[in-house]
This record gives C-alpha cells, structure tokens and sequence, in this order.
C-alpha cells in the first residue's frame, strides 16, 4: 500500500530494477555462454571429423593396388584397425562404382560423391543410433609383386567411415550442463543480490515514510532522522526535513501573534472591565455615570480599531481585497491624513511640510493609499521628538510614490527591520495606547504589497527617519498638465484594467 | 492604607485608583517604571500595584530596584501575559502576588486588601483589641456590643493605627499612611481626628484604649 502510494501507481522501483538487471546479467550471460558452447560444439566435431579422416586413410592403407589384378584387402587387417581405432562400419568402393569390401556388419553406406577433399554427413546407422559418416577418395597401398614395387596406377579407391557419435552428444551434453548450471546459477544469484540490495535501499525509504507517518502534528519541532540514508536517498527528506522547519517557524510566528492578539486586547479589555465594576459598585450621580460612559467608549473604540485593523490586515494576508484604483490628488490626500493629528502634533511645536505639488495626480486605490498615510503620519507625529519637523514629498519620476521625514530621534540599528513586524515596538510599554497598538506598519506593509508598491524605514544620514513608499516610476501617476491631454478615456481605462491584473 | 499603583494605560490606571480610593485606600498613580519608583523611594507605601509592561522601566525592573533598595511595601503585580515565567519570575523578584488582566476589580481589592494584611503580620480580616473589633473587609467596627459609626478618614486613621497597634505610631507615619490627611492643608488634622475617634470609641467606656505619647505620637492598646 504504502510504496503504491509513493509512487503513484507505477510499477515499484524494486521490481523494475530486479528485472532490469537480471535482463542485463542474464543476456550478457547467456550471449557468452553461447560462443562458448558454439565452439566447444565445433570442436567436439571437429576433432571427431578428424578422427574419421584418419580413419579412412588408415582404410586405405589397408588396401593393396596390383595394375590389373583385383584388389586386395590385407587380411587381418580391419581386426587391427578395429583394435587400434575401435569399431566402425566401413565400406570400401573400386572407382567404377563396384563395393570392393564392407566390414562386417556395417550398414549400407552410400557411394561416396567424388570430391576434392573428405565430405561428412550424419547418417542412421544400422542399429537405428544416429551416426556420422565421412566419405573420401585416397589413393591405396602399392601392392608388391615377388620383391618388385608395382607402380601407382593413379586410381583412388572411396572410403566410407561411419561411427556412432554417442561419445561427442555425451561430452557435448556434459559440457552443456558444465556451462549452463552456473551461467543460471549466475543469474540467480545475481537477481536474488539485486534484489536485496535494492529492497535494503528502499528499506531506508520505507523507515522514513514511517518516520513522516509517526510525525506528530502537535511537536512540530520533529525532524526526520537520515542517519544511514544513503546520500542518493537524502534530498527530498533532507527538502522535507527544511519544510518542516518552515512550518514550525510558522506556527511559532503565528503563536506569538496569537499572544500578542489577545495581549493587545487583554489590556483594554481589562480597562473596560475596571472601569466598569468601579462604576456599578456604588451608586452615583448621572454626571458620573457620564464621564464614566464617555472613558467606557473611548476604551471600546479603541479595541474596535484594534480589531479591524487585524481584520484587515487578515484580509489583506489572504488576498480577499480587491484594489480599485483612480486618479488621486496626493497633496490633498496627504493633508487630510494629517489633520487628525496636526492638534496634537501643534502643541507638541511640530513643523509639518507637504511638498507634494498640489497638482501630482497619482493612480491608486484612495482607501488603500489613505490608510498608509495616516498610518505613517500619526507615527511621525506621535514618535517624532518635541520641537521637530514633518515633511512629506513625492517623487513620481524616481519611483517615490510618497516619503514621510522626520527629525527623530532615530530608530536603534537592529531595529530598523523588524519595525514591519507585528506588534514590534521599540518600547515594548507602547501596547494600546491611542492609535498605535503595534500593528499599524504591518497594516501599511501589507497595503502596500496590495497596491504593489515596496515600503521601507531608514534613518536618515545626519539624523532623522523616513518612510518611503516606492513603486515602478510609470505605474505611480502622472502630471495633469503632461498626461490629461494626451490620455483619453480609454486610455485610462486601459491603464485601470492593467492596474487591476497586476494587483 | 496608602497605596502606589503604577500604571501606563490611563483608563486602567483612572478607574483602578479611583475604585481602590473608594475603598478606603490613599492611591497615588505613577504612568511609567522610572516616576513610580521615584515615588516608591519617596513614600513608605502599604502596598504598590504594579503593571509589567511599563514605558521607560519594566516592572520587573522596579520591582528588584525596590527590593534592592529594602523597601517593604507589599507589591501585587498586574500582567496582561499568561505565561507563567512572568509570575514565577514575578514572585522570584520579591513580588507579593500577581493577577493576569482582565481582572474583577472586587479580586483586586481582595487581593490588595490581603496583602496590606500579610504585611502587617495578620492572617485574619478582623483585628481585636481589647474588646474593640474592626472588621478589615466589611469596614465594621465594634467596641463591646455596639457598632461604632465611623466617617471613611476616621477609619482609615483607627484601621491604621489597629495594624500598628500596641505600637507607638508617629504623627509623620499617620501622615504617610493615611493618605487623605497629606490631602489637608491643616498641620493639627492629624490631632482633630484622633480626638473624633476617641469621642466615638473611647468615650462611653472605663478603658481608654487610644493613648498619647507626648512628644512621640499615639499607641492603640496595651503596649508590647
């Protein structure tokens, strides 16, 4: 079940393997076994083919030429043949076709064909067992006549040599099984280690499957153990093992926002409860009650923002806002963020400048846009030592879509980025006071990737931090006075359309 | 009983003053770790309620401040975090005990209530003297069989005096503790009221149990 499932339905790696190299030991085998056997075969036969060759010339030794006389056949001397050479059946021709002698017993051979050289054939013999029969044309003994040597008359006398074969098929067969036992053997042997080493190396994929099976949901703190996995097996468990990582540092940010979720309201929510019980535990006067009603509020306004700012910032995580862009005066923009926080910002001798030109239009989502201002300004405003300054500008043409500056004090280094982080405070006291309850720069990060612009802190050379919003410099805006003329109305709704798809 | 609660989230801090105050308590509030231990070092408080997460000083800062310092003042810690190491770091720290947020206020006041009590070495909410009874947490006080009708100063001064007694209690203590006389701008306040508590409890019996030191002060009941 379980290597079906790792390899989706294909065939398993252990058989395809097994069979792969078992094909290959075993044709590679078998091919060389077989030139082996070949030419022990044509050995075997050779040598029994040599054997008969001189058989027939010790034949024809055995015959005597005398010119014009019949022919002899040295008496007593197949018996020794047949005791030097063993049994055979032979038959001896005269040229004319005529059988000068047959061995006694011998089977009907047939007249040899006249050839160059010796010719072999198998034959059946007379008793019915296969045989092998050599048949040439040699010349016979010079006969001797009262002391004088008789001349060759040149005649050639065809002999025919058959004999059982039983010897070479019984050395054939036993080299056959010689060769083939083993070769098989080979084979065997070489599947059933194949076989195993295959399913020792798979074995490592199995223990490890069980090692994720065994992983518990609530300990993601586990890892897979690769101690003896071999090298080839590690990556994609060594890949896990990284993901698992991953997961549990996510889950461990997600936990500490969870923390700082209900830490963030914990503290209002306890204000809330105080100041109610104080209020109820006595009677009082209806301008109490009053008052009392009035800080409740306040108290609950706060939380309310609190929670649809992390509302929002989850609708923004999980992309479920849609951002609808439009012409946008920023310099306006920019001062109507400002004014809830210019009061506060006045008597704490702030300067505030906006020196984006009144005429900037800029091609955005104005909610979206908006709250990332406010955002940034109500930090400037609250953060920015007593006596500073505020300055907003606007660089379309290099890519700015907006910067917010100010006179410090300057955020410590290592701060500077994890300043987006939420619910990151430079003081850590800083929870639920007003408007800054720790998530507003996530909330500004989080818009502006929805809007796609980057966003970033830094402190400024010779004091002071800014906050810029950037984007690529032909996705920001557009002059009036440059762009309205030239840009129709479906040119802008090309450039809506455009927007949309990349947002 | 005077109390220091030292608090940066105003609506918290208001409200908790202003109910501990209706209780009977002189509150006085500090909004951050460095101005509430200036405060701390300044005034021998009962007890101090403390936030952890305080601007410019932590709490657990102040708190091992104090203590190095060997002021005595009982110290419940208020903490919007659940972990325990907060508590247990809390407590290590020389806390007196803690309370995670939100909070009832009434266990607040309880909780106050018993460890202004632990510090004055009593375990239970009545303190006895001779036949004179007041009741800690009900805020009754009997002298014999009868229930003596007091004015929430004259309480404040009689419970402060009934935790010291047998002591020789100074006038700048009676100042220190009972915090609605350093509210007055009278020097003989102190003097006016002793004499209404001694109309109200010592007048209709043989015992005096509210005596002068002259030159020192005022002691409640026998002296040890």
């Amino acid at each position: 079940m379980s290597s079906d499932r790792l390899s989706g339905g294909t065939p398993s790696i252990q058989r395809r393997l097994t069979v792969t190299l078992v094909a290959i030991v075993g044709v590679s085998l078998v091919a060389c076994s077989l030139t082996v056997y070949v030419k022990f075969t044509q050995g075997v036969w050779r040598d029994f083919d040599a054997r008969l060759v001189q058989d027939a010339h010790a034949i024809a030794l055995m015959v005597e030429e005398y010119g014009d006389r019949p022919w002899e056949i040295e008496p007593g001397g197949f018996e020794a043949f047949k005791q030097m050479r063993g049994p055979a059946s032979v038959e001896i021709w005269m040229d004319d076709g005529s059988v000068l002698w047959r061995a006694p017993g011998s089977v009907d051979l047939p007249f040899p064909a006249k050839a160059a050289g010796p010719t072999f054939s198998d034959v059946t013999l007379r008793d019915g067992r296969p045989g092998r029969i050599c048949q040439a044309w040699l010349p016979p003994r010079q006969g001797h006549e009262g002391g004088v040597h008789q001349a060759a008359s040149g005649r050639r006398i065809g002999i025919a040599v058959a004999r059982q074969i039983d010897e070479p098929l019984a050395t054939i067969a036993g080299f056959r099984v010689l060769l083939w036992a083993p070769t098989l053997g080979v084979i065997l042997v070489a599947a059933l280690a194949a076989s195993l080493s295959i399913r020792t190396m798979l074995g490592h994929v199995k223990k490890i499957s069980e090692g994720i099976a065994a992983l518990d949901a609530s300990s993601p703190g586990d890892r897979l153990l690769l101690r003896g996995v071999p090298d080839e097996l590690r990556p994609p468990f060594v890949k896990l093992n990284e993901l698992l990582s991953r997961i549990e540092a996510s889950r461990v940010r997600e936990r500490q926002f969870n923390a700082d979720v209900s830490h963030e309201l914990r503290t209002p929510l306890a204000g809330l409860r105080s100041i109610l019980e104080v209020s109820a535990s006595r009677g009082r006067s209806a301008a109490e009650y009053r008052v009392t009603l009035g800080e409740a509020l306040a108290v609950v306004r706060q939380m309310e923002t609190i929670v649809e700012n992390l509302l929002m910032l989850a609708r923004l995580g999980s992309g479920q806002m849609t951002v609808e862009r439009e012409e946008i005066a920023l310099g306006q923009l920019v001062d109507s963020c400002y004014a809830p926080y210019a009061e506060a910002a006045r008597q704490r001798g702030l300067r505030f400048d906006n020196h984006v030109p009144p005429s900037l239009i800029v091609w955005s989502d104005p909610h979206r846009l908006r709250l990332v201002l406010a955002n940034l300004l109500s930090n400037a405003a609250e953060y920015t030592a007593e006596g500073g300054s505020i300055a907003v500008e606007s660089h379309p043409e290099r890519g700015v879509v907006v910067t917010v500056r100010d006179s410090g004090p300057s955020i410590p280094r290592g701060a500077v980025a994890r300043l987006f982080d939420p619910f990151f405070r430079l003081d850590p006291s800083r929870s639920a006071s007003g408007e800054h309850c720790g998530i507003g720069l996530t909330l500004v990060r989080a818009l502006c990737d929805a809007l796609g612009y980057g966003v970033e802190a830094r402190n400024e050379v010779g004091g002071g931090v800014s906050f810029t919003v950037s984007a690529e410099a032909s996705s920001i805006g557009f002059q009036p006075s440059r762009t309205h003329a030239s840009s129709s109305f479906e040119e802008r709704e090309e450039r809506r359309e455009a927007s949309r798809t990349v947002s | 009983m005077r109390l220091l609660l030292i608090e940066d989230y105003p609506p918290l801090a208001r409200s908790v003053a202003q109910g501990l105050r209706e209780a009977g308590f002189g509150v006085d509030v500090a909004s951050d770790g460095v101005a509430g231990l200036s405060s701390a070092h300044a005034q021998p408080y009962d007890a101090i309620v403390l936030d952890l997460m305080l601007p410019k000083l932590d709490g657990f800062s102040v708190l091992e401040d104090l203590r190095r310092a060997q002021n005595t003042a009982a110290v419940l810690i208020l903490t919007a975090r659940h972990d325990v190491s907060d508590r247990v770091r809390g407590l290590d720290l020389g806390a007196d005990d803690y309370l995670v947020k939100p909070f009832a206020f009434e266990e607040l006041l309880a909780r106050v209530r018993a460890i202004v009590r632990r510090r004055y070495g009593r375990s239970q909410t009545v303190i006895t003297v001779a036949d004179l009874e007041i009741d800690a947490s009900a805020r009754i006080v009997r002298r014999g069989s009868r229930v003596v009708e007091l004015s929430a100063r004259e309480y404040a001064l009689l419970e402060y005096l009934a935790e010291r007694r047998g002591h020789t209690v100074t006038r700048s203590e009676i100042w220190d503790h009972v915090y609605d006389f350093a509210s007055e701008p009278s020097s003989n306040v102190i003097d006016v009221y002793i004499g209404y508590l001694r109309k109200k409890i010592d007048q209709d019996f043989e015992v005096k149990l509210i005596r002068t030191r002259r030159g020192l002060g005022y002691v409640l009941g026998e002296t040890n």
